[in-house]
C-alpha cells in the first residue's frame, strides 16, 4: 500500500512537471500567433489604405489583392480573413470578402458587387480568425480604419 | 501467571536495503533533474517573451519612420535601412526657427497643379538609419544614436525595399535565436520570424 501511494505521488509529480512545461510551450506558440495576427491585419490594412479610390471600391480588384496573404507569415495561410468595406458613417453600401485559409485563395465577396459611386467615405474592417494548435477555441484579431475618396501625392 | 513478552525485531536484509536505497536515489535524482529542467524551461520562456517584445519594438520604430519617409534605401544584406524624412518639426538652427517655435510642428506650403496637391516641408530633411551592431539594433537620427533593442538572442532585422510605379513599401522580418535551440538552428530562427509591411505615406496613391 505504501509503495502504491509513493508511486502515485511520484507519478503526479512528473505529470505536473510535464504539464507545466507543455503550458509554457503553448504560451510561446500562442504569443507567436498573436503577434502574427496583429501584424497580419495591420499589413492588410496598409495594403488597402495604399489603394486609390477606384481600386479600393472595386470588388474585382479587391478579390485579386486578397488572393494572396497579407504577408509571408505561416499564420496568414491558416487564418480565415474577413475584409468588410462599408460606407461611413451610414454603414451602407457594404461588401464583405471572406478569404478561406490557404496560400492562394480567391475570396468570396458578399454581395458579389456593390456600387460605391456615390460614397465618399468608407470604413475598412480587417479580421483574422484562427484556431491555435492543440486548442479548439478560436482566436480573433481585428482592426479598422476610415478612408476617404480623393487623391494624394 | 506470568505472560511472556515476545519481542520480534524484523529488519531488512542487506540486499533489500541496497535495492530501496538505489530506487530512492534514482527517484531523487529524477526529481532534481526535472526541477532543474523546469526552471530552465521557465527561464527560456521568459527570455523568449522578452525578445519577442523587442521584435515588436523594432517593427514599430521601423514602420513609423518608413511611413513618414520620402526616400527609403536598404543595404545589400538588407540589415541597414536608410530613411529620409521631411523636417516636420522645427529644430534649433533651422532657417525658420525663432525663440518660441523650436520643437513645434512646421506649417507646410501647399500647392496644387491639375490633379496633384503638393505638400512641402522645406528643403532640409532628417536622416534615420537602422543598423545592427553586435547584439543591438541601433537607430541613428541625424547622427544621434539610440539603442532600440538589445538581446543576446542575436536579433536580426532584414528589410526589403520594394519600389513600384506609383508607390513604395518595405517588407521587414525580425528573427532571433532562442536560448533553448536544439539541433536545427536555422529552423529555430525561422520559427521566430515576425513580418511587417509599411508603405511610404508620401509615395502612395497614384491617381
Amino acid at each position: 500500500m505504501e509503495v502504491l501511494v509513493a508511486a502515485v505521488l511520484v507519478g503526479l509529480f512528473f505529470a505536473t512537471i510535464f504539464e507545466v512545461n507543455a503550458v509554457c510551450l503553448r504560451y510561446v506558440s500562442a504569443s507567436k500567433e498573436n503577434l502574427a495576427g496583429i501584424e497580419g491585419v495591420q499589413d492588410r490594412l496598409e495594403q488597402l489604405r495604399n489603394l486609390d479610390w477606384p481600386t479600393l471600391t472595386s470588388s474585382t480588384s479587391l478579390s485579386t489583392l486578397l488572393t494572396s496573404p497579407a504577408n509571408g507569415s505561416p499564420l496568414a495561410a491558416i487564418a480565415t480573413e474577413t475584409v468588410t468595406i462599408q460606407g461611413y458613417p451610414s454603414g451602407s453600401p457594404s461588401i464583405t470578402f471572406t478569404r478561406a485559409p490557404g496560400i492562394s485563395v480567391v475570396p468570396v465577396p458578399t454581395p458579389s458587387t456593390v456600387d460605391f459611386s456615390s460614397t465618399r467615405l468608407v470604413r475598412l474592417d480587417v479580421t483574422y480568425q484562427w484556431y491555435p494548435r492543440l486548442s479548439s477555441r478560436s482566436r480573433t484579431e481585428k482592426t479598422s480604419t476610415i478612408v476617404s475618396a480623393g487623391t494624394k501625392k | 501467571m506470568k505472560l511472556s513478552r515476545h519481542h520480534k525485531f524484523d529488519g531488512f536484509t542487506l540486499s533489500e536495503m541496497m535495492m530501496s536505497v538505489a530506487i530512492g536515489t534514482f527517484i531523487l535524482a529524477a526529481v532534481l533533474v526535472s526541477s532543474v529542467a523546469l526552471q530552465k524551461s521557465l527561464a527560456a520562456v521568459d527570455n523568449f517573451f522578452d525578445t519577442h517584445m523587442q521584435q515588436i519594438r523594432i517593427m514599430d520604430y521601423l514602420g513609423r519612420d518608413v511611413r513618414r519617409s520620402t526616400i527609403v534605401n536598404t543595404s545589400v544584406d538588407l540589415q541597414t535601412v536608410n530613411c529620409t524624412i521631411p523636417d516636420y518639426i522645427i529644430k534649433a538652427g533651422d532657417p525658420d526657427a525663432t525663440g518660441t517655435n523650436i520643437g513645434t510642428r512646421r506649417t507646410p506650403t501647399i500647392s496644387q497643379s491639375v490633379n496633384v496637391v503638393k505638400v512641402n516641408y522645406g528643403t532640409t530633411t532628417t536622416t534615420v538609419v537602422f543598423s545592427i551592431s553586435g547584439n543591438t539594433i541601433l537607430r541613428t537620427e541625424n547622427g544621434s544614436v539610440t539603442t532600440i533593442a538589445s538581446s543576446t538572442d542575436q536579433l536580426v532585422a532584414k528589410t526589403t525595399d520594394v519600389q513600384l510605379a506609383n508607390t513604395e513599401y518595405t517588407a521587414s522580418t525580425v528573427t532571433f535565436l532562442p536560448i533553448f535551440t536544439h539541433n536545427d538552428v536555422s529552423m529555430e530562427r525561422t520559427g521566430t520570424t515576425a513580418f511587417a509591411t509599411a508603405y511610404l505615406r508620401n509615395m502612395r496613391r497614384g491617381n
